[in-house]
C-alpha cells in the first residue's frame, strides 16, 4: 500500500479507524432526481423497484483513528457498479456514490481529500445523543444546512460490510475498497426526520424529492473501518474492448 | 451543546477515561488542553487533532496547576469544561500500605481534583459559565478491601463535587460527578497486575460508556452519573444493607462471616 504526506504528517494506508459511532438512515427517492444529481460522476445510480433510487444520510463520530477525532455527514447515493456491468454483478459489490462529506476537523479533511478524492470541506457539525433519539446538525457559514434525528431502534445484526466507495474529486473518478464492521447495531424502518436549511447544500437536496418515511434508520456504537487506496476509474470502456484496462490501478 | 470555538481541559489526558474524554472533545471541535504528568505521555491524544493541545503540570503541584491554567487561558481564552481525570490506584489493604501511599493517592485524586477546580472556578464564575465533570468511582459510594485509600480519595471527590453543586446553583456552572465501576482502562490493568484480588479481574465496562453518561447527566442536570448495568443498585445495597454487603465481601477476602456492626443503619 502507500503512504501519503498530509499536512506534515504521514498517513499509510490502509488507513484505520478503530473506534467510531455512526448513524445512517436510507431514502427510496425518484430515479431522475438521483441520477440528476450524480450525472457529474457518470454513474448511474442503482435502480431499484423501477424507478427509484437509493439515497443514504448519515452522520459519524469518530473517536480513534488514523484520521484523528472529527465529526462527519455522509450524503451518499447507491450506484452500479461501472464497467462489465454482469460481472460486477456476479461479485455482488454494492457501491456507494459519496456526494458530500463535509467534517469538522481540518486534517482528516485534507487527508481525506489528497487520499481519495472524497469531496470533504470543513464545517460545523454538532452530535447530539438524546434519550429517545440522537441528532446530526450540519451547519455551512453558521446557518443550517442540514439536521438528521434518527430515533433510537431495536438492537440488529448487521454482516461485516466491504463496499466500493466512489468519489469525483476535481473530475476524477475513483474507487476505494472500504470495510466495516462493529458491535451494538441497531435499526429500524422509517424512524427519520429531515430538516434542511435555506442554502446551496440543502436546496440540491431537497429537489432531490426525500419521501416522507425513510426506508430503514439505524445506527452502531462502535464502529471499525479501513479504506484501501484509491484507484481511478475510467469510465470509457465502450471504446476499449479489454475490460481488464477499463479500472487502472493508480497511486 | 456544541463545542466548536469552546475551550477544554482534560486532566489525565494521556490515557483511559482522559484521553477519550480529549478525543470527543475535539471531535466536537473545541480547543483541548490536555494536560498530563509528562508532554511525551501527552502523543496518543495529539494524533493528528490539530486542535488538541498538549500542557505537563503535576496535578499536586499548587503552583504548576496555577500556571497552566493560565498558559491556556492567556493563548486559547476561558476554560468552558473542567474534565478531571487524572488519577491513581495503589491497591492493597490499609495494614500493609505506607502512610506515604495512602496520602499519594488522596493527594493526586481528592487534591489534584480540588486545585485543578480552584484554578478554573473563578473565571468560569465570572463568565458564568463552565462544566464541571470530575471523575469519581463506585469506589466513592462502596468502600471494599483492597481498595481503602482510593475508596476514601473518591469519597471525598464525591462528597466535595455534590457541596460544590449545591454552592453554584444559580451561577450558570453545570456541575457532574460521574462514578463508574471498574473502566477498561490501563489503570485498571495495573490494579489487577499489582492486586488481582483487589477487584477480582472484574472485567470493566467502556470509557465511551462513562462520558456518554456524564453528558446525559449534563443535559438532565443531574449532579451525579452512574454508568453501567447494576452500579445504582451497588450505590443502594451500600447505603440500605452495608453489613450485608461487608458479609459478601468477606467472604470473597476469606474473612470471618461476623463482621463489625455498623450501627443504626442509615435511612
Amino acid at each position: 500500500m502507500a503512504t501519503y504526506e498530509v499536512l506534515g504528517s504521514q498517513v499509510s494506508t490502509p488507513v484505520e479507524i478503530r473506534d467510531a459511532r455512526s448513524w445512517f438512515s436510507t431514502f427510496a427517492v425518484p430515479l431522475e432526481s438521483a441520477r440528476d444529481l450524480i450525472s457529474y460522476s457518470g454513474l448511474e445510480p442503482s435502480p431499484m423497484m423501477g424507478k427509484r433510487a437509493l439515497v443514504s444520510l448519515g452522520f459519524v463520530r469518530y473517536v480513534d483513528g488514523d484520521l484523528g477525532p472529527y465529526h462527519e455527514v455522509v450524503v451518499a447515493v447507491i450506484v452500479s457498479a461501472p464497467g462489465n456491468a454482469a460481472e460486477k454483478k456476479k461479485s455482488g459489490e454494492t457501491g456507494a456514490f459519496i456526494h458530500q462529506l463535509p467534517v469538522n476537523q481540518p486534517f482528516t479533511c485534507a487527508a481525506g481529500r489528497d487520499i481519495w478524492g472524497f469531496p470533504k470541506f470543513v464545517t460545523d457539525i454538532e452530535i447530539d445523543e438524546g434519550v429517545h433519539r440522537d441528532t446530526g446538525t450540519l451547519k455551512i457559514d453558521g446557518e443550517l444546512a442540514l439536521r438528521i434525528s434518527i430515533a433510537h431502534g431495536v438492537p440488529t445484526r448487521l454482516p461485516d460490510t466491504s463496499l466500493a466507495a466512489y468519489s469525483c474529486g476535481d473530475g476524477v473518478l475513483r474507487r476505494t475498497e472500504w470495510r466495516l464492521d462493529g458491535e451494538g447495531s441497531r435499526g429500524r424502518p422509517g424512524g427519520v426526520k429531515i430538516e434542511l436549511g435555506n442554502n446551496a447544500f440543502a436546496d440540491e437536496l431537497r429537489v432531490l424529492g426525500f419521501p416522507r418515511r425513510a426506508l430503514m434508520s439505524g445506527s452502531m456504537r462502535r464502529v471499525r473501518m479501513t479504506f484501501g487506496d484509491a484507484e481511478i476509474v475510467d469510465l470509457k470502456p465502450a471504446s476499449n474492448p479489454d475490460p481488464s484496462e477499463s479500472i487502472v490501478g493508480a497511486n | 451543546m456544541t463545542f466548536r470555538g469552546r475551550v477544554a481541559l482534560v486532566t489525565g489526558a494521556s490515557s483511559g477515561i482522559g484521553l477519550l474524554a480529549a478525543k470527543r472533545l475535539a471531535a466536537q471541535g473545541a480547543l483541548v488542553a490536555a494536560v498530563d504528568l509528562s508532554l511525551e505521555g501527552l502523543a496518543p491524544a495529539l494524533e493528528h487533532s490539530p486542535n488538541v493541545h498538549a500542557y505537563a503540570a503535576d496535578v499536586t503541584d499548587q503552583g504548576a496547576v496555577n500556571d497552566v491554567v493560565a498558559r491556556i487561558t492567556s493563548e486559547h481564552g476561558g476554560i468552558d469544561r473542567l474534565v478531571s481525570a487524572a488519577g491513581i490506584c495503589l491497591p492493597g489493604l490499609l495494614q500493609d500500605q505506607a502512610v506515604d501511599d495512602i496520602s499519594r493517592v488522596m493527594d493526586v485524586n481528592y487534591g489534584g481534583t480540588v486545585r485543578m477546580v480552584k484554578a478554573v472556578l473563578d473565571g468560569m464564575i465570572e463568565r458564568s459559565r463552565g462544566d464541571i465533570v470530575l471523575i469519581a468511582s463506585l469506589a466513592g459510594w462502596v468502600p471494599s478491601y483492597r481498595m481503602g485509600a482510593y475508596g476514601a480519595s473518591k469519597f471525598a471527590v464525591v462528597a466535595f463535587g455534590e457541596v460544590l453543586s449545591h454552592e453554584l446553583v444559580g451561577t450558570g456552572l453545570r456541575t457532574v460527578v460521574v462514578c463508574p465501576p471498574p473502566v477498561d482502562t490501563p489503570m485498571l490493568a495495573g490494579i489487577n497486575a499489582a492486586d488481582p484480588r483487589a477487584l477480582e479481574g472484574l472485567p470493566g465496562i467502556e470509557a465511551r460508556e462513562v462520558l456518554d453518561s456524564a453528558e446525559a447527566a449534563l443535559e438532565r442536570g443531574e449532579l451525579f452519573a452512574f454508568p453501567g448495568p447494576k452500579t445504582r443498585q451497588a450505590v443502594r445495597s451500600r447505603r440500605l444493607t452495608p453489613e450485608l454487603l461487608w458479609r459478601r465481601l468477606s467472604r470473597v477476602e476469606n474473612g470471618p462471616a461476623r463482621q463489625p456492626r455498623h450501627g443504626a443503619p442509615p435511612a
